[in-house]
């Protein structure tokens, strides 16, 4: 195959087998790529903590890279392997792909940066435009997040440009939760923080290597107060909070605590 | 902890034996100071193994009784008479005579700092009931465990009868002391406040291992005299086992490996190198010989035809005859999940931190819907891993190390045992 007197250096000839070889490579590519996703998956599904965390990491990692390595073995069958040929390839090529496909080639870079960056990573619990969920799959175009509804959500990478990314865990098996308490002016604040205290510290949820914390602020219709604590998964967090509210509140009651009556003082919570 | 480093297959001479058993098999030491035993190489390939097996769902085979018919058909458990020989049980005076040895100085002299002697033991080390025994033959006063309602209720500290100064109390088990529920956390600080400063007098407070590290944890303490009994590695549990075996007038006993049919070396004869397997339970069991005792049992079984001919053997009282004990080498844990649900990770933390409790309980403490608490607990007692005694559920003996792994591997706070 030839175009033109100029394109014959930069065009291989290419015959059936070129084609064949071309195929063989994508399918190959394409099993592999299916193969080891569903396979890190898997296993990363029967492991728990760090080691279930670093192994869905990989993921995109191992897709990238078979992904390079197949384009690197594809392009030598189509153009001849020079510096000059390669420059002029891929120059026209992402010339024309970035005109006609800006927004989908956007985002696939912004993909490539994210892998790399590690802004989010599978398993990680982020908030991107609004949307809270956990990382199931960081794909070529997409991030995909299942929110605590149980929602899948498609975040295209290229919101990386303009938006922020918060990260709740980073890529560590746990995060910080946080349960809101309010009660009136008139309370003991020092047994208020020791009752919170005692409530996170017999949590059956709790992660002990970490530190629980009681913020208290105050606010013209009484005290806010902010009960953390790290759970010890980050897929326990709803259930976390949950324990933390209820039994919170019943020690609260409990004791004696009185909680402001909303709009008595003309304010309301924010 | 520290570690003792195990070959795979040692050479223990008569002397050796000999050095163990003058020297005190059972022996209380500084909690730093216990050693926990290392597992030789192919041990620890074996127990990762039976991990990796049990992560993926690879472990169908559960029961050792399934195993040993699988290998040898009319297999049966030892009759009382020959196990007494072959496992002996534990004489808790020995333990509470060790002691007594352990605390002599600490009896005779009286320093406020130094006033509450703490007692750790791991699951299954029967650590409550040596302090009631030490307790007994010392005089001391037993300080009984509060009601459950007494420990939920809001008020500030327990009604316990302390006796007068100058005479010794004992808490066998103050994990009985406490739930984990605010009530409960803020009496167990008090009562741990009180007795640090000496306000209670002199006394004994003895504690199950994982309650101990949630109080180190939660109340961030860390007292002085914290003592436990010291490990037994290979050569103690062979030197015991191996003492009653060759105790038996009427019978000499031969053990036999059930997959390869090779001798289990170590106990019959002197002179003999101590089989990787003793090692292996030791390790496997954290150097707790209650529990390493009862793993040794469980792999013991007789023939059939053995077991007619001990009868016939009893009656002549004939002392030249050999009883053939087949072994089952592999050690076996209750096959779990993966997608363990997260309601019987708890369920089972929570029974390792307490020992063990009443349904009841267990329900105000955890604060999940009945209906899902029933299921996980049932579901957990059909699979093995809790059995009931009496009114209290309990982590089953067999399950124990496979739940201590399984919470180790899912960050639960575990004990150091």
């Amino acid at each position: 195959m030839s175009i033109g007197n100029n394109n014959s250096h930069v065009f291989k000839t290419m015959d059936m087998w070129t084609f064949i070889e071309i195929a063989i490579i994508v399918i190959a590519a394409v099993i592999i790529i299916a193969g080891t996703q569903r396979g890190l998956r898997w296993i990363a599904g029967r492991l728990h903590g760090q080691k279930k965390l670093t192994l869905l990491a990989l993921v995109p990692f191992v897709r990238l890279f078979i992904i390079i390595g197949s384009f690197m073995f594809i392009v030598p069958l189509i153009i001849e392997p020079s510096f000059q040929n390669m420059v002029a390839f891929l120059g026209t090529a992402g010339l024309a792909i970035g005109f006609a496909l800006k927004d989908y080639a956007s985002s696939l870079i912004a993909g490539i940066a994210a892998v790399g960056e590690r802004n989010y990573r599978n398993g990680d619990w982020i908030k991107v435009g609004g949307i809270y969920g956990e990382v199931y799959n960081v794909g070529m175009r997409t991030v995909e997040v299942i929110t605590p509804g149980d929602d899948r959500v498609l975040i295209p990478h290229s919101m990386l440009w303009n938006q922020p990314v918060i990260n709740s865990n980073n890529g560590e098996p746990r995060l910080q939760c946080a349960a809101d308490f309010y009660t009136g002016h008139f309370n003991d604040t020092k047994k208020v923080v020791e009752i919170l205290e005692d409530v996170a510290l017999t949590s059956p949820y709790l992660f002990f290597n970490s530190s629980v914390k009681v913020v208290a602020n105050e606010k013209p219709w009484g005290t806010h107060y902010c009960l953390k604590a790290y759970p010890v998964s980050s897929s326990l967090q709803f259930s976390f909070i949950s324990d933390l509210t209820i039994r919170g509140k019943s020690a609260l009651i409990h004791n004696g605590v009185k909680f402001p009556e909303i709009g008595s003082f003309g304010f309301v919570a924010d | 902890m520290k570690k003792i480093f195990a070959n795979n297959s040692k050479p223990v001479s008569s002397n050796s034996n000999k050095d163990i058993s003058e020297k005190k098999l059972f022996e209380y030491v500084p909690l730093s100071n216990y050693l926990l035993p290392s597992m030789p190489a192919a041990g620890s390939a074996e127990n990762a193994w039976i991990t990796v097996k049990n992560y993926f769902s690879l472990n169908k085979k559960t029961d050792n009784d399934e195993l040993f018919k699988e290998n040898k058909k009319d297999l049966f458990v030892l009759p009382e008479r020959l196990e007494k020989f072959v496992a002996p049980e534990v004489d808790l005076n020995d333990v509470s005579n060790a002691l007594d040895l352990c605390l002599e100085t600490w009896l005779e002299s009286f320093n406020s700092e130094t006033s509450i002697t703490y007692i750790i033991g791991p699951h299954f080390s029967y650590n409550s009931e040596i302090l009631r025994l030490w307790a007994k033959n010392n005089d001391a006063c037993i300080i009984s465990s509060p009601s459950y309602e007494e420990i939920l209720s809001g008020c500030e500290k327990f009604s316990l009868n302390f006796p007068e100064k100058g005479k010794i109390w004992v808490i066998p088990d103050l994990e009985n002391f406490f739930l984990r529920h605010e009530n409960g956390l803020k009496k167990i600080r008090k009562l741990l406040h009180m007795a640090e400063i000496g306000e209670l007098g002199k006394g004994i407070i003895g504690c199950h291992s994982f309650a101990w590290a949630y109080f180190q944890a939660v109340l961030k303490f860390s007292p002085k005299n914290v003592l436990t009994l010291q490990s037994f590695n290979d050569e103690k549990f062979v030197s015991m086992i191996s003492k009653s075996v060759r105790s038996s007038s009427y019978t000499k006993f031969k053990f036999l490996n059930i997959s390869n049919g090779k001798k289990i070396t170590g106990i019959s004869l002197e002179n003999e190198p101590i089989d990787p397997l003793f090692t292996k339970i030791s390790a496997y069991c954290r150097g707790n010989v209650f529990s390493a005792l009862n793993l040794w049992k469980d792999k013991l079984r007789l023939e059939n035809d053995n077991l007619k001919l001990k009868d016939s053997f009893l009656e002549q009282k004939n002392g030249s005859n050999e009883t053939i004990v087949f072994v089952f080498p592999e050690i076996t844990e209750p096959s779990f999940s993966p997608a363990f649900e997260d309601e019987s990770v708890i369920i089972l933390h929570t029974l390792m931190i307490h020992k063990s409790l009443p349904f009841d309980i267990l329900l105000r403490i955890l604060f999940f819907s009945e209906s899902r608490c029933v299921n996980a607990v049932l579901s957990l007692l059909s699979s093995g891993f809790l059995e009931k005694k009496g009114n209290e559920i309990t982590v089953s003996v067999s399950a124990f190390y496979a739940v201590r792994k399984i919470l180790f591997g899912r960050d639960y706070l575990v004990d150091k045992f």
